[in-house]
């Protein structure tokens, strides 16, 4: 693995806002192997793939995203703090989670 | 059998009954099995009848009060359940085609509770598919079909907890569980006179039932008395360590509370009105039965004062919260083949279109949610409750396309005229549809979604019927864990009004 030097690791931080085991690659790295290039902030959200559905529906689908992305505007355009933090939080457990239900 | 008399009395009448062996809990468990296969069919309101397992419990009952062991006022008492709950060894259909089999090998713990106050499990009542998780557009979307309001069958009984809603009005059942996501008990409890309580975010386990948004499911009891609800969720609520959301703060029934003697019982309560626009979005018998309810509680000794909503966009939040979480935790029946086996092509298109939901949308909304939620915390400050209509038009037809355009306001009656039919977007799943401009947005008004989104408690209780015989519901909601606040206003409304006592003809 390509050791990065840590003046190295805060220029890629700053340009992408990478951590943990994704600061092991480079930026610039990850860029060049994957196989679509990164998607721009304006572009439409992609539709599910693995989706068994008729040509109808898939009109539908996309007819529904496009006028989801209409109406949640009125989210994106609003202005959040840069201190504001999610309603939920994340903490440690120093006991180990219940088990997930099992169905039958 | 029982006579009708008998099956009509709030919990808590039977249970006094109960208790002094006026009445005995295999009888009454008989009689209101009879009623559910006599009306369920008709009202659309059950999905499986548990009589065997309910016959087995009221006998357990009757031989433990006989014995001097009476374990609370809800020993004996037949109630039925929202298919989503799990119940082991009986159907969980959630009101969906492709999980028409399904059975766990569990309980949920709502149903464990219940089972251990002596409550018995009569009926799992239907509901609609999935609890409406990607929208739908008519009453059917459902494996049981349409549930119809009692008090003009020809109307929906509103949902997604529509069994619920049809099943506790017609006396099929002593009370109900239902379960709400963003207005899923307090819709079905406006369309069909019923006493319905959403509590605070926590205070009931989730556990067992089914997950459609971790962040927004809440379970609460439907009856015909609103203080009833607090007796069903002193028996339900309370920290469960297989939910992790659940809250530790007791909660203690108290709606039989009195003003001090000579003063009226809402003297010097501070309720805060949220009033809709009723000329652009309700309808006028809705607007006239919230004008009287409003004297009424002016009447009682409380302060009224209008008010607003802070300025969100909660309608776009909403969505957004609980159609990431339900496309998260249904992503793998949406990608298979058993999506098309559900009823409503609405729901299908919904969920589909909710896995593509960006994380950055999703987060976002979380982020408001934390200012919503300290934004209508101080509204408290100011409020002991505030109080709106519960739905702005009353039952749509259960024939009505839910995703036609709104109707213009009309003062012609309500019922079967096509503009009518439309309603304001009856479910809830349908009626939080964002609005592009806020400027002429109703957000203000936003009760259900603003509400909902903070996690805040709320009753729905009759307030009036149309001249189509249609309930009118006016709600109070509380600060975060003031459950009984709700109760006691909706309790002190009931003592001065009628309206839930009204019985629906031919039931």
């Amino acid at each position: 693995m390509k050791r990065i030097t840590r003046r190295e690791f805060h220029r890629l931080a700053a340009a992408g806002a990478i951590a943990g085991a994704a600061a092991a690659t480079p930026l610039a790295q990850a860029s060049a192997h994957s196989p679509e290039a990164p998607q721009s902030q304006a572009a439409a959200p992609k539709p599910p793939t693995k989706l068994l559905l008729t040509a109808e529906q898939e009109k539908k689908v996309q007819e529904a995203i496009a006028e989801r992305e209409q109406d949640i505007a009125i989210l994106r355009n609003r202005a959040l703090p840069y201190n504001l933090e999610p309603a939920f939080v994340f903490h440690v457990r120093s006991a180990a989670r219940r088990p997930p239900g099992k169905v039958n | 059998m029982l006579s009708d008399d008998v099956l009509y009395m709030s919990v808590r009448d039977l249970g006094a009954q109960i208790k002094a062996r006026k009445i005995r809990p295999v009888q009454l468990t008989e009689s209101y099995l009879a009623r559910l296969e006599k009306f369920g069919p008709k009202l659309g309101a059950v999905a499986t009848l548990t009589s065997r397992h309910a016959l087995q419990l009221a006998k357990q009952a009757e031989k433990e009060i006989d014995a001097g062991n009476y374990r609370g006022p809800l020993h004996g008492i037949p109630f039925g359940a929202k298919d989503l709950l799990a119940t082991k060894g009986i159907k969980t259909t959630w009101g969906a085609p492709p999980f028409r089999d399904q059975v766990f090998d569990y309980d949920a713990t709502v149903i464990r509770k219940l089972t251990e106050a002596g409550a018995i499990l009569v009926a799992k009542l239907a509901m609609i598919e999935l609890a409406g998780g990607g929208g739908y557009s008519n009453a059917s979307a459902s494996l049981q079909g349409p549930s119809r309001c009692p008090f003009n069958t020809d109307h929906w009984a509103g949902g997604s907890s529509s069994g619920p809603g049809a099943a506790v009005p017609s006396a099929l059942v002593a009370f109900a569980i239902g379960s709400e996501t963003i207005g899923s008990i307090i819709t079905p409890a406006a369309f069909s006179g019923v006493s319905g309580l959403r509590p605070t975010y926590g205070r009931v386990s989730r556990h067992g039932a089914m997950a459609l948004s971790w962040t927004m499911d809440k379970l609460g009891p439907m009856c015909r008395a609103a203080s009833d609800c607090g007796l069903v969720l002193a028996a339900i609520a309370g920290f469960d360590p297989l939910d992790e959301t659940s809250v530790r703060t007791p909660y203690i029934s108290r709606p039989a509370r009195h003003a001090a003697p000579g003063r009226a019982p809402l003297d010097g309560k501070r309720i805060g009105v949220i009033r809709p626009d009723f000329k652009a979005d309700g309808d006028p018998e809705v607007e006239m039965a919230f004008n009287v309810a409003l004297e009424t509680l002016r009447g009682l000794g409380a302060k009224l004062e209008e008010t607003q909503l802070p300025d969100y966009p909660y309608s776009a939040v909403a969505v957004t919260l609980y159609s990431s979480e339900a496309a998260s935790i249904f992503r793998p029946f949406i990608q298979g083949e058993k999506l098309q086996q559900l009823v409503d092509e609405s729901q299908k298109i919904g969920l589909v279109a909710a896995l593509s939901i960006p994380a950055t949308d999703y987060l976002d909304s979380f982020r408001l949610r934390s200012q919503i939620q300290a934004d209508l915390t101080k509204m408290f400050d100011r409020f002991d409750v505030l109080v709106a209509p519960s739905r702005l038009r009353p039952a749509p037809r259960v024939d009505a396309d839910f995703n036609a355009p709104p109707a213009k306001n009309t003062t012609e009656k309500s019922g079967d005229k096509p503009a009518e039919k439309t309603s304001d977007k009856p479910a809830d799943k349908t009626a939080v549809k964002p609005a592009a401009n806020p400027a002429h947005s109703n957000e203000r008004h936003s009760v259900i979604a603003a509400s909902n989104i903070a996690g805040l408690p709320a009753i729905s209780i009759p307030c009036g019927f149309t001249k189509d015989k249609l309930p009118v519901g006016i709600q109070f909601v509380a600060a975060a864990l003031a459950d009984d606040t709700c109760i006691g206003f909706a309790h002190n409304f009931q003592k001065a009004t009628d309206w839930h006592q009204h019985r629906p003809s031919g039931f």
